[in-house]
């Protein structure tokens, strides 16, 4: 059987399946109980309030926590291994030094600075990649809905990223930002940095525009970059939520699983080998760019 | 990356005992639930699906996995591997929904349950795992 009749014949069965469970179980009618939101609501698990500031443990702080770990553990063993004679285990330490420090960090900035800012790079790198990836393990952390056993009760599975909730990218954004024009006004001074602003041929009145946008685009980095990684992070949480049975339950049509799950399979698959390492490598690349930018010579 | 690294990559040796435990704990886990399932008094019929599907999707897993590695063409690798995920999802779902429609509806949920755990176990240990496994050209 050829490639294409193989295809067809697995996309028809599937379609067989779907069409004979929509037979016999019909449609449930519309679910309104399920509100597909909530699984990115956080609710207090410990309340910790310090005046007006809500400071409680919720589950979005349970996944910065084990990130923060997971990054400390992989950094401490990277600089512990990189010592050790090369085995199998330092090839893949090897590499993982190699993307952060060549590829990310030396190929954006001068060879004295890029010593000295790459430990916040590829802790950035390393941190968001965490981030993004225990996202994807199913944790027992939903507490809104859980499940009873034989008399247990146990919280259900979901899956959530601290990425996917817009203060933890705007943190880390906000901390690359200002580190960024930090080292710049270190480099070149107060004036001179933001002159450097203006690229270099510009001349004249046309000075003026070119400097305020140069000045808003400066600002608008805050937004590209902490909202690039958490608008990727959350799509994909909701692709795979609807596909992997929140469409199926929201609509009560049992028998669309049938072909909805192999979808979110697919999705689940594309954001883990690609998107969570993508952005990781983005993130971490464009704070290598900006810390080069600043102290550049011209812009 | 040093091709002094790359050179006595072979050299290693076997893996250790930590890596091959890290392989199977999801198999260790699963063995381990059967005598808190008999004790607790918990859905039996849901355990027993959810370990003969469980190890199911880990021969094929398996079988695709070694398929995949003595191909040297690339379509058939990915054909091999993502037709062997997305089978293996639906193998695991199918059987859920079959024994929670068969048997009681918490068979099917305490099924769910440990699917997932061990889907949450098998996928972070790969994650750890996968680092260290040897490139294809390098066996």
């Amino acid at each position: 059987m050829s490639r294409k009749a193989m295809g067809f014949a697995i996309g028809g069965g599937i379609l067989l399946i779907a069409i004979t469970l929509g037979a016999l179980f019909g449609s449930e009618g519309r679910n309104d109980s399920f509100q597909p939101q909530n699984e990115f609501k956080l609710d207090p698990w410990i309340e910790l309030k310090l005046g007006p500031i809500d400071m409680s443990i919720n589950k979005a702080v349970l996944y910065v926590v084990i990130a923060a770990a997971l990054t400390t553990i992989a950094m401490v063993y990277i600089a512990k291994r990189m010592a050790d004679r090369p085995n199998r285990i330092q090839t893949a330490v090897e590499a993982s030094y190699d993307l952060t420090f060549n590829t990310i960090t030396r190929g954006n900035m001068k060879p004295e600075m890029s010593s000295k800012w790459f430990p916040f790079v590829a802790t950035l790198f390393f941190f968001i990649l965490f981030s993004n990836l225990i996202g994807y393990v199913p944790l027992p952390v939903n507490t809104e809905h859980p499940v009873h056993i034989g008399g247990l009760e146990l919280p259900g599975f979901a899956i959530y990223a601290a990425t996917a909730n817009l203060s933890i990218p705007l943190m880390l954004t906000l901390l690359v930002w200002f580190s960024y024009h930090y080292e710049g006004v270190r480099a070149k001074g107060p004036i001179g940095y933001v002159k450097g602003w203006i690229p270099a041929g510009v001349e004249g009145v046309a000075r003026v525009p070119i400097f305020l946008i140069e000045a808003l685009s400066q600002f608008v980095r805050i937004i590209s970059l902490s909202v690039r990684l958490f608008a990727n992070i959350l799509a994909g949480h909701l692709l795979i939520l609807f596909m992997g049975g929140g469409l199926v339950v929201i609509l009560g049509i049992a028998a669309l699983g049938a072909i909805t799950l192999p979808v979110a399979i697919a999705f689940f698959m594309f954001e883990v080998v690609l998107i969570a390492g993508l952005q990781a490598f983005i993130f971490a690349t464009l704070t290598a760019i900006y810390l080069g930018e600043a102290v550049a010579e011209s812009h | 990356m040093t091709t002094h690294a790359l050179e006595t990559h072979g050299q290693a040796g076997g893996p250790g005992v930590g890596l091959t435990l890290l392989r199977y704990l999801d198999l260790v886990i699963l063995a381990v639930a059967l005598p808190l399932f008999l004790l607790a008094g918990l859905p039996l019929l849901g355990y027993a699906v959810a370990a003969g599907v469980w190890l199911a999707q880990r021969a094929i897993n398996h079988v695709a996995q070694a398929k995949a590695k003595d191909s040297d063409d690339p379509r058939t690798v990915v054909g091999l591997l993502a037709g062997s995920m997305l089978g293996r999802g639906w193998l695991t779902a199918g059987a859920i929904l079959t024994v929670g429609l068969v048997g009681a509806r918490e068979d099917g949920l305490a099924a769910a349950v440990i699917c997932i755990s061990l889907f949450t176990i098998y996928f972070s240990t790969q994650m750890i795992v996968r680092p260290f496994d040897e490139p294809k050209g390098r066996r």
